[in-house]
C-alpha cells in the first residue's frame, strides 16, 4: 500500500484536486531516499542487482552482527529475571499474536477492532516492542564487556539509522499525496520508516565489515595463500584421490555413452551430447566439491593439523582464500581435462554421423529422393548446431485475420502457449521489427492508429533497440558498402548539414567503375546463361562476388496447424516480405515450411543498405485454412557464425562459475560446522539451488498452491486437495500457525542460496548459439556475488573461533 | 592397539567368507526355482548386459522411482515439443524395466502415432512411425514370450503406415527404405517392400506365439492385484477372434494394394502376382475358420454337467456339417460322453448359433469368396481393365476409358454371378458402383449419349455410387489431383514438395497483399537468392 501511495506521490496525483504536489526536487530527494533505503524495491540493470545485493548483504551483516553480539552477552550469564521475562513474554506474546491472527483468518473468533486495529496486530507489535527491548538490553550489556571503538560506533550509527529511516517514513507522509477514498494512518508511515531504518542500519554494519575487512587485507600475502592453496590441492590429491576417481568415473561414463544415449535423427545428435556431456561434467566436478571443500578444515580442526598454519603467521583470510584457490585450482585442472576429452569426442562423433548422413543421402538420392533432402536437411542441421550462432532478433507483432493488430496471434488451442499463430490466405501476419522500435504493447496501439489514419498516442514503454549492425554485413569497397555511405550523407545533407558535397561525390566516383563493371558482368552472365555454359557461369558468379557484400541469412522455424489435412505430401507455403522502411526497398519470397528444421532466406545485402539498422520482416502464411505457429525467437538475422570451440570453452566456464559458488559455500560451512553437517549443509545448498529453486521463488513469493509445508503435510496425511478449502479445525490451525512462523523464514532463503541453474550455459551451447561476452560477464558477477560474501562471512566466523584453544 | 586392529581385521574376513559360504547354496537354490518357474532373465528375452548392471548395480530397488521421474520428464519434453530428447528419456526408462510391457506398448504406440502427426512432413512422419515401430521391435527382443508385443509391432506396420491419411507416401518411403532389417518378415525372414506383408507375418508370430502356449506376460501390477472383474481385452488370449483374424486381412490388404497405386508413383501390380496374393490371402483365412473356438457359453445337461463346445467358422461357408450335428452320436464321438436327443439339439443349436454369429461378425463368407474371385484370372483381369480404364479417364482418354470399363464390367459380372457372397456385400456393391459412376462419365464425354446402355452390368448400384463423393485415400489415382497436362500424363504430380523442392510445386507468390494494403509504388522487388544445399 506504501508502494502505491509513494508512486502516487512521486507523480505528483494530479488526480486528486485538493493537495498541491511537493516540488520537484523534494521528490526526487524522496525518490532517492526511497530507492536506496526500502529493501524489497530497486531499480533495473546493473546498477539496480549491485544496489538489492548490497542491501541484503548488509541486512545479513546487520543480522550477524546482532547474533553474534546477543550471543556472546547470553554466555555471560548475568542474572537479570526482569529482562529474561520481557524477552519470554515477547516470544510468548507474539506466538499468540500468529495463532489469533489465524483463529481471525479461518473465521474460528472475530475480535472487535480498536482503533481500526485488530487486537492480534496490536499484540503483535506489543511483543515485536518487548523482543526489541530485550535486544537492545543484550546489546548494551555486551558493550560493556567487550568492545572496541568499531563496535561502539556501530551501535550508535545503528540508532541513528533507525531514526533517520523513521524521519524519512514521516517525510514521505508529510508529502504523500493520499487519493481519495483511501485511509493511511501515521503508523503506516513510521512502520515504512523502520523497514527503510532497516537497510540504513544494515548499510553501517556492512561499512563496518569493510573495514575490518581492509584492516585484514593489509596483513594479506598472495604468496602465502598460494602456499595454502597448494597445500590443499595437494591434500585433495592425496587424502581422497578425489581427481582419479571423478576422472575414472568420467571416462567409464563417457565409454558406455552410446549404450544410454542414442539420438534418434541425427539433427538433434549434438544437441543431445554436448547437453549430456556438460551435465556429466557438471555433476562431478560438483560431487568432488561437495566431498572435498566442506571436510578439509573440519578435519584439519579435528585432527589438530590446523595447529601447524595458525601458529604461524597466517591470517584467516589466507586460510579461506587459499583453500577456495586450490580446490578452484583443481577444478580448473579437471574441467580443462573433461572439456578436452569431451570436445574430441563430441566432433568425432558428430563428425562422423554428419559423415555416414551425407552416404546415406547420397547412397538413396535416386530410389529415394525424399529420404535423401531429409537426411541433407538433418546433416545441415547437424553442422548448424556445431557452431556458434549470433542472432539478431526482431521484436514481433501480430495482425489477426481481419488485420487486426495484436500482440499475439491466434491461439489455435495447442498445450504449449510458447507460440501462437497468423492463419493462412488471410491479412494474418507476423511482423518482425528492427531498428529502434516501439515496445510491440505500444506499437500494438500505434498499428491500429495508424490504420485509422490517425498519430500514435502516448507511449507508455521504453523503446526497444533492436537495429541490425549493417556494417557488420556490408563488406568494405563493395557497392552496397559505398551506396550505404553516400545514402547515409545525402540524408545528414538533407538534414540541413553542410560541406557534404565533396565526400559524397568522391564516394560517387568511387562506385562508378565498380558500377561498370558490374554491369559488363551481368551482361557476360546473361550471355553465359542463354549458352547454358556452366564454367563460364560459375566464373562470372564468382567474380561478380567481389564487388557485392554477401547475402544475408535469415533463419526461422515455425511450427504449422493444419485444420485440414490438405493435398496429400504438400508443405504449406510461407510469404516473407522484407522492406527497408528507409529506402522502400522490398524483398518478396514464397517457401515451404518445414516444421521443427530451420528454414533459410539469402536475402541480397542491397535490402540492408541506407537501412541505418531498420528493417521490417513480415511472415505470412499461403496456404488457405493452415496456420503458421510463431514466436519472437523464431526468426532471426544470423549475424556472425562462431567458432563452436570457443562456445565451448564458455559453456565450460559456466560449470567452473558453479564450482567457485560451491567451494565458497563448502569452506564457509567448514569454519563451524563439524564434517558430516558442513556436508550436508553444502549438499542442501546445492540441490535448494540446482533442482528447487524456482520452488524457492514461488515460496518468496508466497505463490505455491496448497499452503506452507505444515499444510501441505496436512493435506498429504487427509487426502485434501491441493485447492480445497479446508474446515478450520484444531490441527488446520495449528498447520497454518506454524506455516506463518516458517514461511518467513524460508522464503528469504531465496536471496541466500544461489540459483546454480542460471549459470549453466549449456543450452545456448548445444543449440548452436553464442554465448555472449554480457552473458558470461553477468554469470561471473553473479558468482562472484554469492563466492565473496561467503568467504568473507566464513572469514569473521573463523576469526571469531578459538581454533587453536 | 595393532594386535586388536589385527584381530578385528581377521574376525572381519571370517564373517564375509562365511556369508559367501552361506550364500552359494542359497543362490543354487534360487536358481533352480527360477528355471523351474521360467522366470530367469535370459528366458524372457535378450540380456541388456549395461541395463542388467544398471538396474542392479547402480539403482537397486529405487529404479521404480528413477522410472517414475523419467517418465514425468518425457511427458513434460513431449509437452514442450522436445521430441528427440523425449524418445532418449524413454529409451532410459526401458533400460530400467525391460519387462514392464506396458511402458513398450505404451510409448511405442506414442512415438508412432502422437509424436508422428505433430511432423507435418511425410517423410518425418515416417521417421517416427519408425522409431516406434523399432522402440516395440527392441521390446519384443527383450520380452520374447510375449505375443502382445508382437501384435503391436504387426499393428503398426498395418495400421499407421496402411491406413494413414498419408498412407500412399508412408508406403512408397517403406519401399524406398534401405533398412533390410526393418522390412524383414519375422516368418519367412526375407526382405519384403510392402508393409503389410511384414505386418502378416508379425499378426501371425504373435499367433504362433499363443498357440504354442505362451500367454502374456504378467506386469508387476496385474499378479498382484486381484481384479473383480478382470480385463479380458488382452491381445494373445488363445480366443480372440480378432486377433486371430489380422494376418489374413493384412493379406488381403497387401492384395488390394497391389491392384491399384497404393504407393505414390508406383504403378499396380496384376498377372500371376496378384493372383497368387489373393490366393495367399484366401489360405489364410481358411486358417482362420479351421481353427477350434470354444463357444463363450455353457449348456446344462440333464445332470447338471456344464458343456461347451467347439466352433469352427468355416463351418458356415459348408454346412454339411449341420446335417449331423443333430444327431446324438456326433456329440457322443466329439465331447465323449452319452447324450440324449434333446441334449443334443440344443448343443446343435448352440453350436449352430455361434458359428453363424461369429461367420457374420467377421464378416468370413465375404472375405473368403473375395479371395476366391479375385484370385481367378478374369478377376484379375478385370480389376486390371478397370485401372487402365481410371488412368485412361484421368488422361483424358474416354474412348480408351469406355472400352477398358465395359469389358472389365462384363468379365466382373460373369464371374461374380458364382460368387454370391462377395456380390451381395455392400463394399462390393460400392466398389462397382464406382466403376460404373465413372464409366457413365468417360461414356458422356465420349460423346457416346447421355445414358448408358440399359444391359450395362451393375447399373443398380450406379444410384448409390452417385450420391458418394468420398475417395479412396488409400489409391493415389484418387487422392492426387490430376497434373496439368504439360507437365506428365503417369496421372500424378510433382513429387511432394520439401524444403528447397523444384519450384513447379511452389505456388507464385500472391500477387496482391492478402490484406488488400496497396503494394507500395516505388517498390523494387530483389530477386531471392537461392539457399545453397
Amino acid at each position: 500500500m506504501i508502494d502505491t501511495l509513494f508512486t502516487i506521490a512521486q507523480a505528483g496525483a494530479a488526480a486528486a484536486a485538493e493537495p498541491v504536489p511537493p516540488p520537484v526536487w523534494v521528490q526526487n530527494l524522496l525518490g532517492w531516499l526511497y530507492l536506496i533505503g526500502d529493501p524489497a524495491f530497486t531499480t533495473k540493470g546493473l546498477m539496480g542487482s549491485l544496489l538489492t545485493w548490497t542491501k541484503i548483504i548488509g541486512l545479513f551483516c546487520l543480522m550477524s552482527w546482532i547474533g553474534a553480539r546477543t550471543l556472546s552477552a547470553i554466555k555471560q550469564r548475568i542474572e537479570m529475571p526482569a529482562l529474561s521475562g520481557i524477552a519470554a513474554a515477547g516470544l510468548l506474546g507474539g506466538l499468540a499474536s500468529i495463532l489469533l491472527q489465524q483463529l481471525q483468518r479461518t473465521g474460528r473468533l472475530s475480535m472487535p477492532l480498536i482503533g481500526g486495529v485488530s487486537p492480534a496486530v496490536i499484540l503483535g507489535i506489543v511483543s515485536l516492542i518487548a523482543v526489541l527491548v530485550w535486544v537492545e538490553a543484550m546489546l548494551w550489556i555486551s558493550m560493556k564487556r567487550d568492545s572496541n571503538r568499531g563496535d561502539r560506533t556501530l551501535l550508535l550509527a545503528m540508532h541513528l539509522a533507525l531514526g533517520f529511516g523513521i524521519f524519512n517514513g514521516m517525510l514521505i507522509y508529510y508529502f504523500a499525496v493520499v487519493p481519495p477514498g483511501m485511509t493511511v494512518t501515521i503508523v503506516d508511515f513510521i512502520a515504512q520508516g523502520a523497514r527503510m531504518g532497516l537497510t540504513y542500519m544494515g548499510y553501517a554494519a556492512l561499512l563496518l565489515l569493510i573495514v575490518r575487512l581492509g584492516m585484514e587485507m593489509n596483513m594479506f600475502n598472495p604468496i602465502r595463500t598460494l602456499a595454502i592453496a597448494w597445500l590443499a590441492r595437494k591434500e585433495a590429491n592425496r587424502r581422497m584421490w578425489a581427481p582419479y576417481v571423478v576422472l575414472s568415473v568420467f571416462l567409464v561414463v563417457l565409454a558406455f555413452t552410446h549404450w544410454f544415449l542414442v539420438p534418434p535423427r541425427p539433427a538433434e545428435m549434438s544437441r543431445l551430447f554436448v547437453g549430456t556431456l556438460t551435465l556429466l561434467c557438471s555433476l562431478l566436478i560438483t560431487l568432488m566439491i561437495i566431498f572435498l571443500s566442506p571436510l578439509s578444515l573440519p578435519t584439519d580442526i579435528q585432527q589438530q593439523t590446523i595447529y601447524t598454519i595458525v601458529s604461524k603467521p597466517v591470517s584467516r583470510l589466507e586460510l579461506i582464500w587459499g583453500r577456495i584457490v586450490g580446490y578452484m585450482t583443481l577444478v580448473t585442472m579437471m574441467i580443462g581435462l573433461f572439456g578436452a576429452i569431451s570436445y574430441i569426442y563430441l566432433v568425432r562423433q558428430v563428425n562422423s554421423t554428419i559423415r555416414l548422413t551425407n552416404e546415406e543421402a547420397d547412397r538413396v538420392r535416386t530410389d529415394n529422393p525424399l529420404r535423401a533432402t531429409q537426411l541433407d536437411e538433418q546433416s545441415e542441421q547437424l553442422t548448424a548446431r556445431m557452431s556458434a550462432r549470433v542472432p539478431v532478433k526482431g521484436s514481433l507483432v501480430f495482425r489477426d485475420s481481419r488485420g487486426v493488430p495484436q500482440i499475439k496471434g491466434i491461439d489455435v488451442g495447442q498445450e504449449l502457449e510458447y507460440r501462437t499463430h497468423v492463419e493462412g490466405a488471410t491479412p494474418s501476419k507476423g511482423i518482425w521489427r528492427y531498428g529502434v522500435v516501439s515496445h510491440p504493447f505500444d506499437e500494438v496501439g500505434n498499428m491500429a492508429a495508424r490504420d485509422g489514419g490517425k498519430l500514435p498516442g502516448k507511449q507508455n514503454y521504453p523503446l526497444l533497440d533492436r537495429r541490425i549492425p549493417v556494417d557488420n554485413f556490408l563488406k568494405p569497397g563493395t557497392i552496397e558498402f559505398i551506396d550505404n555511405q553516400i545514402v547515409l550523407l545525402n540524408s545528414r545533407k538533407a538534414g540541413g548539414e553542410s560541406g557534404l558535397d565533396s565526400a559524397i561525390s568522391s564516394l560517387q566516383e568511387q562506385r562508378r567503375p565498380l558500377a561498370n563493371k558490374d554491369a559488363e558482368l551481368q551482361a557476360e552472365l546473361k550471355k553465359a546463361q542463354a549458352a547454358n555454359n556452366q564454367p563460364e557461369i560459375e566464373r562470372i558468379q564468382s567474380d561478380l562476388a567481389g564487388f557485392h557484400s554477401d547475402p544475408f541469412r535469415i533463419e526461422m522455424s515455425f511450427t504449422i496447424y493444419r485444420t485440414t489435412k490438405g493435398r496429400v505430401g504438400e508443405p504449406v507455403f510461407a510469404s516473407i516480405k522484407a522492406t527497408n522502411p528507409r529506402t522502400n526497398e522490398q524483398y518478396d519470397n514464397t517457401f515451404p515450411v518445414r516444421e521443427y528444421y530451420t528454414d533459410n532466406q539469402l536475402i541480397p545485402a542491397s535490402l540492408l543498405v541506407g537501412s541505418d539498422g531498420f528493417l521490417n520482416i513480415e511472415i505470412q502464411c499461403v496456404s488457405s485454412s493452415q496456420y503458421l505457429g510463431m514466436a519472437e525467437s523464431d526468426l532471426f538475422i544470423l549475424a556472425s557464425n562462431g567458432s563452436f570451440f570457443w562456445n565451448f570453452v564458455r559453456g565450460l566456464m559456466g560449470v567452473w562459475l558453479q564450482a567457485l559458488v560451491l567451494t565458497s559455500i563448502g569452506v564457509f560451512a567448514g569454519t563451524f560446522l563439524s564434517w558430516p553437517v558442513a556436508l550436508l549443509t553444502t549438499i542442501a545448498f546445492f540441490v535448494a539451488g540446482q533442482v528447487a529453486f524456482n520452488y524457492l521463488q514461488e515460496f518468496a513469493l508466497s505463490a505455491q498452491t496448497g499452503g506452507g509445508p505444515f499444510e501441505s503435510l496436512y493435506r498429504l496425511l487427509s487426502h485434501d486437495n491441493q485447492m480445497s478449502d479446508l474446515t478450520p479445525t484444531v490441527a488446520v490451525i495449528t498447520a497454518k500457525t506454524l506455516d506463518s512462523l516458517v514461511m518467513p523464514v524460508m522464503s528469504r532463503l531465496v536471496y541466500v542460496v544461489p540459483n546454480f541453474a542460471s549459470l549453466d550455459v549449456s543450452n545456448s551451447v548445444a543449440d548452436g548459439f553464442a554465448v555472449t561476452n554480457t552473458k558470461v560477464i553477468s554469470n561471473l558477477l553473479m558468482a562472484v556475488a554469492y563466492a565473496l560474501p561467503f568467504s568473507v562471512a566464513g572469514f569473521f566466523i573463523l576469526k571469531k573461533r578459538e581454533v587453536a584453544a | 592397539m595393532n594386535n586388536l586392529f589385527e584381530s578385528r581385521k581377521i574376525r572381519y574376513w571370517i564373517i564375509i567368507l562365511v556369508l559367501f559360504g552361506v550364500m552359494y547354496p542359497y543362490r543354487q537354490i534360487l536358481n533352480n526355482r527360477k528355471d523351474k518357474l521360467d522366470l530367469g532373465e535370459a528366458t524372457l528375452g535378450d540380456v541388456d548386459t549395461g541395463s542388467f548392471m544398471l538396474k542392479l548395480a547402480l539403482l537397486g530397488g529405487a529404479r521404480g522411482i528413477a522410472a517414475n521421474v523419467l517418465w514425468t520428464r518425457a511427458i513434460e519434453l513431449q509437452r514442450i515439443q522436445e521430441w528427440d530428447r523425449m524418445k532418449t528419456t524413454v529409451d532410459l526408462i526401458t533400460k530400467l524395466q525391460p519387462h514392464f510391457l506396458a511402458v513398450w506398448t505404451y510409448q511405442s504406440w506414442n512415438l508412432a502415432y502422437n509424436v508422428s502427426v505433430e511432423w507435418d512432413a511425410p517423410e518425418d512422419k515416417y521417421d517416427w512411425i519408425k522409431q516406434g515401430i523399432n522402440f516395440v521391435r527392441d521390446g519384443v527382443s527383450k520380452n520374447r514370450r510375449s505375443p502382445d508385443l508382437q501384435w503391436d509391432t504387426a499393428w503398426y506396420y498395418y495400421h499407421k503406415m496402411g491406413f494413414a491419411d498419408e498412407a500412399i507416401i508412408l508406403r512408397r518411403l517403406f519401399r524406398d527404405d534401405i533398412d533390410e532389417n526393418f522390412k524383414t518378415n519375422p516368418i519367412s525372414k526375407s526382405v519384403q517392400n510392402d508393409n503389410f506383408q511384414v505386418s502378416s507375418g508379425w499378426f501371425e508370430s504373435a499367433v504362433e506365439l499363443v498357440d504354442s502356449g505362451a500367454n502374456r506376460l504378467n506386469t508387476a501390477i496385474e499378479s498382484t492385484v486381484e481384479y473383480v472383474d478382470a480385463p479380458t481385452q488382452r491381445k494373445g488370449r488363445a480366443g480372440d477372434l480378432a486377433f486371430r483374424s489380422m494376418p489374413p486381412h493384412a493379406l488381403t490388404r497387401y492384395a488390394i494394394s497391389l491392384e491399384k497405386e497404393s504407393m505414390k508413383d508406383v504403378p499396380a501390380t496384376f498377372g500371376e502376382l496378384a493372383s497368387a496374393e489373393w490366393n495367399n490371402a484366401l489360405i489364410s483365412w481358411k486358417k482362420f475358420g479351421d481353427y477350434e473356438y470354444e463357444t463363450p457359453n455353457v449348456i446344462p445337461m440333464e445332470n447338471g454337467e456344464l458343456v461347451t463346445a467347439k466352433v469352427r467358422i468355416a463351418d458356415s461357408e459348408d454346412y454339411s456339417i449341420f446335417n449331423e450335428i443333430d444327431k446324438p452320436e456326433y456329440w457322443q464321438r466329439t465331447i465323449n460322453r452319452k447324450v440324449s436327443p434333446a441334449e443334443a439339439k440344443a448343443l446343435a443349436e448352440n453350436k449352430k448359433h455361434w458359428t453363424d454369429r461369429w461367420a457374420t461378425q467377421m464378416n468370413y463368407p465375404y472375405w473368403t469368396d473375395r479371395c476366391r474371385a479375385e484370385s481367378t484370372s478374369e478377376g484379375v483381369n478385370a480389376r486390371r481393365l478397370f485401372y487402365e480404364g481410371t488412368k485412361a479417364y484421368r488422361r483424358g482418354d474416354f474412348q480408351t476409358t469406355v472400352n477398358n470399363f465395359r469389358d472389365g464390367l462384363n468379365i466382373w459380372k460373369a464371374l461374380l454371378k458364382n460368387h454370391k457372397n462377395y456380390n451381395g456385400d455392400e463394399l462390393s456393391k460400392k466398389d462397382t458402383g464406382l466403376i460404373v459412376k465413372r464409366y457413365k462419365r468417360a461414356y458422356i464425354q465420349a460423346g457416346l449419349g447421355s445414358e448408358l446402355p440399359k444391359d450395362t452390368p451393375f447399373l443398380e448400384n450406379l444410384a448409390l455410387a452417385e450420391t458418394d463423393t468420398s475417395v479412396d485415400p488409400f489409391d493415389a489415382q484418387e487422392v492426387i489431383p490430376i497434373a496439368p497436362r504439360n507437365t506428365d500424363n503417369s496421372g500424378s504430380q510433382a513429387t511432394p514438395t520439401g524444403a528447397g523442392a523444384p519450384a513447379a510445386g511452389r505456388p507464385a507468390p500472391p500477387t496482391t497483399n492478402p490484406d488488400g494494403s496497396k503494394p507500395v509504388p516505388e517498390a523494387k522487388a530483389l530477386q531471392p537468392v537461392p539457399v545453397p544445399k
